[in-house]
Formats: C-alpha cells, structure tokens, sequence
C-alpha cells in the first residue's frame, strides 16, 4: 500500500502529517526531509505498523469499517457489560448474604438471651426444644432452622464439678452450594448457690 | 489521468459517515457513562448498606450491654404527634441511660448522671426506619425468671414503603452482670 503526498495537489488541500511521539514524530520528520520538489515519499511501512496490518485510514478505498474492527468493538463493549452484571449481581448476592447473616447472628443472640433468662432447673433438653426460629428470621430466610442443644458435662473437668450446663443455640439455612451456612452461640449455665 | 486520481483522493469524511459515525460515538460514549455511573451507584449503595448493618451491630451490642447491667428499665411514651418514645435504663452509680430515635434514624444513646452527660452516641439506622420498645417478661414456657427488653427496628426495602419491611429484634435480659459478680463472689 502506498500513500503519496503531492505538490500538485490545491495548497489548500496539503496537509502535513502530524507531528507527535513515536512513529507519527518519524513520519513528521520524514516529512520534512523529503524531497522539496515532489514531497513524495512512502509511508506504507510506518502505517503498517500504526494499523496493526489493516488498511490505512488514509486509504482512498476505505468505505465504512472493517469486520474485524465493529468485532473487536463490539466485544469490547460486550466484555464491559458482561463485568458490570458480574459486579451488580456479586453485590446483590453479597448484600443477601449480609442481611440473612445479620438475621441469624440477632435470632441465635436472641435466644441465648433468653435461655439466660431461664431457670438453671428449666434447662432441660424438653424446654429447649421448645425454642424455635421466630417469624421474623424464617420471614428473611424460609429454610432456616433453630436448633438449641443441651450439653451436660459431668467430671470432665474442675468446672464441670460446679454443674455447668452448655447450651449451644444455631441456626442452619440451606446454601446454594450445597453445603448449608451455620451461626452458633455457646454459653454456660451455672447454678445458683441455693440450687448447688 | 494521475491528476483525476489525486482529485478523486478522499479527504475526510462524507455527511453520511458522520451521521452514522456521531450517534455510534454518542451510543459508546453514552453507554460507558452509564455503566460508570452504575458502578458507582453500586459501590455508594454497598458502602451505605455496609454501614447499616455495621451500625445495627454495634447498637445490638450496646444495647444487650446496657440492658445486662441495668437494674431496671422503663418507657416513656409522650403524648402528641410526632413525638418519638425513649427508652431509660437504671445503671449502677446512680447512672441512666436512654435511647430514642430522632428525625435522622439515627439511635441516640445517652449515658447520665444526674444532669451531667457522661457519653453520647449515635447510631445511623436506614432511612424511614421506625423503633419500638418492649420491657417485661414474654410469655413463654417455661416461664422466664427475669425481665427482658428488646429493641424491635422495623425499615422499609428498597421500595422505599413498608409494604415490603424488615423487622430486626434485639432482645436482652436484664441484670445478668449483677448476677455474674454474684455468682462470682459465691465462687470466691
């Protein structure tokens, strides 16, 4: 491909190449010295490279744009609209995970709370079945389950001794992964001195 | 026949190319504004929501602390529109503290002595955000051997109307660190 730059063309219509960095600077220089009484010289090797090897963009026969270039665009736009559902949907799914996380931290405290407010006697493993989600969290989160267990651990060790109870309250709710998410609280129940 | 070529040479464009070429650019340029600003409005969106839930966390917790070391708890409700209801509870050293909502959604918590502010804090809830107050002993069985108060936070979703709300319960017991340092000194 070459391209030409003529004296006998109108003065109006002469336009030097501009000047710039890297090979734009180059054809600028080039421009300058080439011959005074044609100012006709190649190009094609510098455009070459400019264009990556597709036609130049002062090709007369250029009409409209290449295929290969409303593909690169076009995917180009399609790669960013693509990474923006990707980013939109990670924050839904991280803002989902945050609120169903923050339910169950406040129903399992919630029920520790209470179990803190029941007799060292009533904390038997029937009245702690009792305890199940409230409607607030299975309104957030449907699947979600309540479990309060009761652990008694005689002699094991000097505090068992005292007749501490362990209770340990989760709550469970299915993952789409498979594997479900689990929130737990342990705490200790010891009896009063009337009760020992 | 050269010089009908070099006439017949194309400089710049036709009226029809840029008409196409124009509203292209303006769809493109366009396009990525948009996306941009709904990245941004993502991230403004997560930070306010990270915040939310942060602030939500610590009030639980200053408020189950409050409520633990409280000998007692009341409600004052005032009568009158629009006033919001507060919420006392009655600490050791002759300390009070007090919660209520003001115009911002924001949980205001103030520790007193007297008439001396010892503390005061604020908590940003979501905004429209309403707080109800419950004290006493929920009827459950088996029956409970203290008081408990709780923090009810209702707030609508992205609606912006509770046709579609969030309810957020805090529950405490009352006075379990008195019966800790008890328990404590029963120990000893």
């Amino acid at each position: 491909m070459i391209s030409s730059y003529r004296t006998d063309m109108p003065k109006y219509k002469r336009r030097p190449p501009a000047s710039g960095q890297g090979a734009q600077h180059m054809l600028a220089r080039l421009w300058s010295k080439s011959d005074a009484s044609t100012r006709r010289f190649r190009v094609s090797s510098f455009e070459s490279v400019l264009n990556f090897g597709f036609r130049s963009s002062n090709s007369p026969n250029r009409r409209g744009l290449a295929i290969i270039e409303v593909v690169a665009a076009l995917s180009l736009v399609g790669a960013g609209l693509l990474m923006t559902a990707q980013i939109l949907v990670a924050c839904a799914q991280h803002r989902l995970a945050s609120d169903q996380l923050l339910a169950a931290q406040l129903e399992v405290a919630n029920a520790q709370e209470r179990i803190a407010a029941m007799r060292y006697s009533d904390l038997t493993p029937d009245n702690l079945e009792r305890i199940c989600a409230s409607e607030r969290l299975t309104a957030g989160l449907p699947d979600a389950q309540l479990h309060v267990s009761l652990k008694d651990a005689p002699g094991q060790n000097s505090a068992s001794k005292s007749g501490q109870k362990q209770i340990r309250a989760e709550v469970t709710w299915p993952a789409e992964d498979g594997e479900p998410h689990r929130v737990g609280l342990t705490s200790w129940k010891f009896p009063d001195e009337a009760q020992r | 026949m050269k010089s009908a070529q070099s006439h017949r040479a194309r400089r710049g464009y036709t009226l029809v190319e840029l008409m196409m070429v124009i509203p292209l650019m303006s769809l493109t340029i366009g396009g990525a504004a948009v996306l941009l600003h709904g990245a941004w409005r993502v991230e403004q969106v997560m930070r306010y929501h990270d915040e939310t839930i942060n602030h939500i966390t610590q009030l639980a917790d200053q408020f189950r602390r409050d409520v633990h070391a409280a000998n007692s708890a009341s409600i004052d409700k005032p009568s009158g529109e629009g006033k919001l209801p507060s919420f006392f509870l009655s600490l050791n050293d002759g300390r009070q503290a007090q919660y209520q909502l003001d115009n911002f959604f924001c949980v205001e918590r103030t520790m007193r002595r007297g008439d001396v502010v010892l503390a005061h804090e604020s908590f940003a809830l979501p905004p429209k955000s309403a707080i109800t107050f419950e004290v006493g002993r929920p009827n459950t069985q088996p029956t409970l051997s203290k008081d408990q108060a709780s923090l009810i936070i209702s707030y609508p979703l992205a609606g912006g109307d509770f046709s579609s709300s969030r309810e957020l319960r805090i529950d405490a017991t009352l006075g379990t660190t008195r019966d800790e340092a008890r328990l404590q000194e029963g120990h000893k």
